[in-house]
């Protein structure tokens, strides 16, 4: 189960490098320190033949995590792992390969299959080669804590008893999964070494009745262990559970609906995706645009694009008393700065009082459509933070309490489930999804009785725009893509079908 | 026998070039191959190492318009062509050549005609309800999104509550065993890890298991569950009653050396019906209705209530006519299956490439689904866009 390095020896000639990285705060036993990667990259140099470049992406973590279900552990893990990609560059060819031992058999291995797959494609001309990466310096979070990295698997087990205790006191069954991880993320070539250590916790429950009539839910992801409250997240699920018993059916319709933060976050972080953020892709059906490919401009639509060719930029898209940003500086989000691909994340503000402000684009579109020698607000292209989102309130907030009690007749929401990547309809980016583990009646001010749940088909710029009063906000449960929103109350939200699923 | 990637790319680059013989043609190919070595030990004595093999690809014919066309709204318009026999199964480059992709061209080039006029006919649909004729692909997707999911046992027990969810043949199997109707009795789902070129097949399961071949629906009924050992006490009241063995049918897998085992999907079949009928026959059977092809479906976490999407034509006196645009399906799943009318026979059997994620921490798992065309009464369409 565990696959761990087996060498960590410097077999390498000294190379002079410009090391510019950040040494976590310990002995980074459970994964790869910078110094680690340093002799690593040293020692892929020296297998590489052939001349060119090489380059090292490097993703080395560990993992501790506890599941439970029906009140009882079902599996404990200590995981740790190193996903090392090698890419070799000859000429305007290239050729990548991946492995995850680091020995130096294993090493010139992958050294050599990626030069076998570089010797496989065509060369290229030296005029019309890319050029080197642009390369930015980075942002330095702080995304480390030893909260998360100390907790130990003896700690995990005894936690998860105390935890379970008053929802086996109820006679309910609690399902729950508790993950600590810590990461060292790094970029490296001969002239450079990018190194950025960070930890991640997660904690998440869910409650139900031993016959099936009811269902809570909690959870939420931080990169510090200590801001997890997971005692009230498991009082928030069992307490869910317990008022949510034997549902009515109401008519499905369209309700004031009070969506919690982790139903607005469910919902709108389809909108703010990378394909819908992309300037380019608001900005399809220019005839000089650079995105070529006929078959993505015959299907894609962005819910960003005012016409042919031409962005919302400057428009009001969502309710003004919104903004949107992200920021891996942020200390309510806190993600790493950089990618592995030499992409740093900028802080970027995309809605400012409801006005789309900013839309992600490349180096080649900064340089070729807007005349700046910049990276571009880079998102696109890169799987690891993207659709990380900070939505900020400019405008007095109200409890959830305060919302119910200001509802006449109206529905509460815990969460959505289900919301498949595409949208029904693109421009006016319509879904639809499941409600799960707690909905609710409000009537005359006050919660009447648990009802049975929805299938919804909405748009989160419809959610978005359709706004009586707005809550605190708050993190929500999406690991590893840090989401920031508040609970709303929105006017005429539409839910399309009943289910029966508890 | 190792073939060389190199050789792979050589033989792949003439299969692309002989599109250019063509008038207008071109094509695009790719191919992935995954080999999997499995080495297991457990304490219970369990020792093996075992090598899976999964291989698909695809192959796109283009095709441009080579003269200016005067039909109307085909100016500019090119089409494509997909090759048969390249979804990912479990067997190695022999797909590959199996697939006879030379074979394929004349009807490639004919199904890339960028003026096929008939491609071009689409009308929008009418809300309602209808008979239903579902292609293969579309039963393999329903069969897995409904009764697939739902007679895994760590679904029904709520081991799964926190992650992918539950089940509505839960929380007690013993309670549904034996009687509950979830299908017409025309209905008879088999699972394996044993069907050929199965991407869920294996010798021994991750618990050292040999899996059986097991009937979850027999006639309707539901009959059992998937099962890894950890779980399968639970049904050995109902394996007494009928005198069988209490033993795990082998479902136990992990996707990757790091993850725990867990139950996992095995390949699904939908047992064909007994006459030696086809999708063509089915739409016969029907004076008004419409046909799903190609269609998947989604459905809640307790796989009671779905819907579904897919290329949809009408049919009119028993044979098909113009696609229909703007609808969805929309089902309450016991309702559905125990509409079913008839099932296309052994011939009409499509075997499909499917995955299943589900766990904490997110394991992702491949198994093979062997469907066939069924015709279904009473099914409700809907506008999928329409909001309440």
């Amino acid at each position: 189960m565990t696959t761990k390095h087996t060498s960590r020896q410097n077999g390498g000639v000294p190379v002079s490098l410009a090391t510019e990285h950040t040494s976590p705060p310990f002995p980074a036993s459970r994964f790869l320190s910078a110094e680690e990667c340093k002799a690593l990259i040293q020692r892929v140099e020296q297998f590489a033949e052939g001349g060119g470049e090489t380059t090292v992406y490097l993703n080395s973590g560990w993992i501790g995590n506890l599941r439970w279900a029906r009140n009882h552990i079902i599996s404990s893990g200590d995981l740790r792992d190193n996903s090392v990609l090698v890419v070799r560059n000859v000429n305007g060819a290239s050729g990548r390969s991946s492995i995850n031992a680091l020995d130096d058999r294993h090493l010139r291995l992958v050294v050599r299959r990626a030069e076998r797959i570089e010797e496989m494609q065509h060369e290229v001309a030296a005029p019309f080669r890319a050029g080197p990466p642009f390369i930015e310096g980075y942002l330095k979070p702080k995304i480390w804590f030893d909260s998360t990295y100390h907790q130990d698997a003896g700690e995990r087990a005894a936690l998860m008893e105390r935890l379970v205790q008053p929802a086996a006191a109820a006679g309910v069954l609690a399902a729950g999964y508790l993950q600590v991880s810590a990461w060292g993320r790094s970029n490296m070539n001969k002239d450079r070494l990018w190194y950025y250590p960070y930890t991640q916790a997660e904690y998440s429950v869910t409650v139900r009745m031993p016959d099936g009539s009811g269902s809570g839910w909690a959870g939420v992801d931080w990169s510090d262990w200590d801001r997890v409250n997971a005692e009230k997240l498991s009082q928030i699920a069992l307490d869910k559970c317990l008022r949510s018993r034997n549902p009515v059916r109401i008519e499905p319709g369209r309700y004031t609906t009070i969506l919690e933060p982790q139903a607005v976050g469910d919902l709108a972080m389809r909108l703010f995706s990378p394909a819908y953020l992309s300037r380019l892709n608001a900005e399809i059906g220019d005839p000089f645009t650079t995105n070529d490919d006929p078959e993505f401009r015959k299907n894609f639509q962005s819910p960003f694009q005012e016409g042919p060719g031409i962005s919302k930029l400057g428009q009001q898209v969502i309710d003004p008393r919104l903004s949107v940003h992200s920021d891996c500086m942020d200390p309510d989000l806190g993600y790493p700065p950089f990618d592995n691909n030499w992409i740093v994340y900028k802080p970027v503000t995309w809605i400012k009082n409801g006005v789309l402000t900013n839309l992600i684009y490349g180096r080649q579109y900064a340089v070729e459509k807007l005349g700046l020698n910049t990276n571009g607000i880079h998102l696109w292209g890169s799987g690891g933070v993207t659709g990380s989102f900070h939505m900020t309130v400019q405008s007095e907030t109200a409890s959830i309490e305060e919302m119910i009690a200001t509802t006449k007749r109206g529905i509460l929401v815990t969460r959505f489930w289900g919301i498949p990547i595409n949208a029904i309809d693109e421009r006016s980016v319509l879904y639809t999804g499941y409600t799960r583990d707690g909905l609710w009646l409000i009537e005359n001010g006050k919660i009447s009785r648990a009802i049975k749940n929805f299938k919804f088909t909405e748009s989160p710029l419809f959610m978005l725009n359709n706004i009586e009063q707005i809550g605190t906000p708050q993190r929500i449960y999406n690991p590893g893509y840090p989401i920031v929103v508040p609970a709303l109350k929105v006017r005429d939200f539409s839910f399309t079908s009943l289910s029966d699923a508890i | 026998m190792v073939l060389p990637i190199e050789e792979k790319l050589d033989q792949m680059s003439a299969w692309v070039n002989l599109a250019g013989r063509y008038r207008g043609g071109s094509a695009t190919m790719r191919a992935t191959f995954t080999r999997d070595e499995r080495a297991v030990a457990t304490t219970d004595g369990a020792y093996f190492t075992q090598t899976l093999y999964q291989s698909g690809g695809r192959y796109e014919f283009g095709r441009r318009p080579t003269t200016t066309s005067t039909t109307r709204g085909a100016q500019n318009r090119s089409g494509e062509g997909i090759a048969k026999g390249l979804t990912k199964t479990g067997a190695g480059w022999e797909i590959f050549l199996d697939a006879d992709l030379p074979g394929q061209l004349p009807a490639l080039y004919e199904a890339a005609n960028p003026n096929d006029i008939s491609k071009l006919a689409k009308k929008p649909g009418t809300i309602g309800r209808y008979d239903v004729v579902f292609d293969a692909v579309t039963m393999g997707s329903l069969l897995l999104e409904t009764i697939g999911k739902a007679t895994q046992l760590d679904r029904a027990l709520g081991f799964e509550a926190n992650a992918s969810g539950t089940s509505y043949l839960g929380p007690d199997p013993l309670a549904f065993l034996g009687h509950e109707q979830v299908a017409a009795p025309v209905v008879t789902v088999v699972a394996n890890r044993s069907m050929s070129r199965g991407l869920g097949t294996v010798k021994w399961d991750d618990e050292g298991v040999e899996p059986d071949d097991f009937v979850l629906v027999q006639d309707g009924v539901l009959v059992d569950y998937q099962t890894t050992r950890d779980q399968t006490h639970v049904l050995a009241p109902w394996y007494a009653k009928h005198g069988r063995p209490v033993r795990s049918h082998g479902c136990a897998g992990a996707d990757t050396a790091w993850a725990f085992p867990m139950q996992h999907m095995p390949n699904l079949v939908l047992v064909p019906g007994k006459q030696d009928i086809g999708f063509s026959e089915l739409v016969a059977g029907i004076s008004h209705g419409l046909a799903v092809m190609d269609g998947s479906v989604q459905t809640d976490f307790q796989e009671r209530t779905g819907t579904g999407s897919g290329q949809i034509r009408e049919i009119v006196n028993g044979k098909l006519g113009s696609e229909v645009q703007g609808l969805g399906f929309l089902f309450n799943t016991t309702q559905l299956w125990k509409n079913v009318r008839a099932l296309g026979g052994a011939q009409s059997t499509l075997q499909i490439p499917s995955s299943e994620s589900k766990g904490q921490p997110v394991q992702s798992t491949s198994f093979s689904i062997q469907a066939v065309p069924v015709q279904v009464a009473n099914v409700d369409f809907i506008d999928p866009a329409r909001k309440a």
